[in-house]
């Protein structure tokens, strides 16, 4: 049997950028062929370092640009330029307002209480509708976060205290820092954590926010601070209460799946399903008056549009009828 | 040929455009900002992290371009003064960030976060893409300096001594961001 070809940086190297010579080439092929890890490592460096055209936009840049080099006289600061420039572009592209122009307004609107200018820059990120996001954190925190989701942390993140606020729900693996104690704030309830993986769901349409423990121990407790909270340890899930108290059960099928891309969903309301796959599948779910109180048991791992409309049609009896991007769903009447 | 290169390359942008643009000729100026546009803005956000002021920064430095391009003069490639000037007023404007923010970060320091999608995966791949995401971790837990190397290696296909230009160091130093890197990533692997 013959020896693994050894690792050597300089043909990948002269591999990922197209120089290599046959004969670099082909011992880099065997390199990679000798374990799939070695074929991952190459592979995944190819897609991280891969050029994509289409997340450029910039045939809506340009026309930007073009736009502000016309604007007459140099007396224009480069400043109301590039303002103009930005506001110019179609609504689709969703730029944020440069960052400066949010802290003036920010001290226009404080000025009259006493100003502050040291206002608190955060960093963010969130996942669209139809997609999950990770990101990671600089302690090495991974966050994964489901279609709809936003978390937000303040640039000092890890300097003290570790906390992220969330907006819908996220799985959250923490590494270890009894230094520096992880919070996460959704809706009105605080997780903290030293470390350990879980997910919180705080959702606007569950009743409660939930946490849901895989490995390690959580205190969930609610924001005002009228306990310390409550330890959960894996395994359990915690409801917080809207008096503060959590409500420990058995994690439900599903909490952790969609990690993974598979669905569940165990006897929920509609109200609460419809929603969830509405965000995933980026479209417009509902049902109307006719299935009012029903439930959705139902098991979806990778489905696509339309399978998953089968799959409601026959788990709730109904029809499907599309308008645009909204599909309602009503009983089927015989 | 770079078989990773994207359409924005602007290699093949000789410096006859700065005469051009020097003479005011919008049409060569599209051209440089067409060919250029995704490998700088690619650039220019990975040092700020924000797409939206990523774009903000490209777009300050071509209208500049513009603006002054009565004196604009280049020594050297047009790709490698570019990619410089992203650079350099990426740093500029991490500086003035950290004056408001009272945050330390230079290049030599681990990034703080990275975004990949992640999209929902059949059962047999789920391993592979495992892998994937360890390695993609592993490559923003690399110092920011080794990362952006690799980056305009890569994905921009730029020349070693390009890079030693664009990122103000030496040509070994090149060398020695591309053989560390990957000895550090096949490292981490291999410890999983």
């Amino acid at each position: 049997m013959a020896s693994t070809p050894p690792f050597d940086p300089s043909h990948i190297d002269r591999f990922l950028s197209g120089e290599a010579s046959d004969v670099e080439r082909a011992q880099v092929q065997a390199w990679a062929a000798a374990d799939p890890r070695h074929h991952a490592f190459l592979e995944s460096l190819r897609t991280r370092f891969a050029a994509t055209s289409h997340d450029a936009a910039t045939d809506t840049a340009w026309r930007a640009l073009r736009a502000a080099m016309d604007v007459p006289g140099d007396a224009l600061s480069l400043n109301a330029k590039r303002q103009r420039a930005v506001t110019r572009l179609s609504p689709q592209r969703s730029w944020r307002v440069p960052l400066r122009i949010a802290a003036s307004l920010l001290l226009v609107a404080g000025s009259a209480a006493g100003w502050q200018w040291r206002n608190s820059v955060e960093d963010s990120f969130n996942a669209p509708s139809g997609a999950t996001r990770v990101a990671t954190l600089s302690d090495g925190t991974r966050v994964t976060l489901s279609p709809g989701s936003r978390a937000r942390w303040r640039r000092n993140f890890g300097r003290g205290d570790r906390e992220v606020y969330l907006d819908g729900e996220g799985y959250f693996e923490v590494v270890h820092d009894t230094l520096h104690p992880f919070r996460v704030r959704a809706r009105d309830a605080v997780v903290e954590d030293v470390g350990t993986r879980f997910v919180v769901r705080a959702w606007p349409e569950l009743a409660r926010p939930e946490v849901a423990v895989e490995e390690g121990i959580v205190l969930l407790a609610d924001s005002v601070g009228t306990s310390r909270g409550v330890a959960l340890t894996a395994g359990q899930s915690g409801r917080l209460e809207s008096d503060g108290r959590v409500t420990v059960a058995a994690i439900p099928n599903g909490a952790f799946t969609w990690i993974r891309g598979e669905l569940i969903f165990d006897n929920a309301p509609l109200s609460v399903a419809l929603p969830s796959l509405s965000r995933w599948y980026d479209v417009d779910l509902r049902a109307d008056s006719s299935l009012a109180g029903r439930h959705l048991s139902a098991r979806l791992v990778q489905q696509p549009l339309p399978q998953l409309l089968d799959a409601l049609a026959l788990a709730l009896d109904a029809r499907v009828a599309r308008n645009g991007r909204v599909l309602t769903l009503a009983r089927r009447t015989q | 040929m770079n078989p990773l290169r994207g359409p924005s390359a602007p290699s093949d942008v000789g410096n006859d455009v700065v005469d051009r643009i020097r003479d005011g000729d919008v049409a060569a100026f599209e051209q440089l900002f067409r060919s250029s546009h995704a490998s700088l803005l690619a650039f220019a956000t990975s040092y700020l992290r924000d797409p939206a002021r990523g774009e903000e920064l490209v777009q300050e430095l071509f209208l500049e371009l513009w603006t002054k391009r009565a004196q604009w003069n280049v020594t050297g490639n047009v790709r490698s003064y570019l990619f410089a000037a992203v650079r350099h007023r990426a740093l500029n404007t991490r500086r003035r960030d950290l004056l408001e923010l009272d945050w330390i970060e230079s290049e030599g320091i681990e990034s703080i976060g990275t975004l990949h999608a992640t999209p929902p995966l059949a059962g047999e791949e789920s391993e592979r893409a495992e892998l994937h995401d360890q390695v993609h971790r592993a490559i923003e837990l690399l110092p920011e300096r080794c990362r952006l190397v690799m980056q305009l290696r890569w994905r921009d296909g730029l020349a070693y001594a390009e890079i030693a230009q664009v990122m103000g160091i030496s040509l070994k130093g090149v060398e020695n961001q591309l053989g560390r890197g990957l000895r550090a990533l096949r490292e981490r692997l291999l410890r999983t």
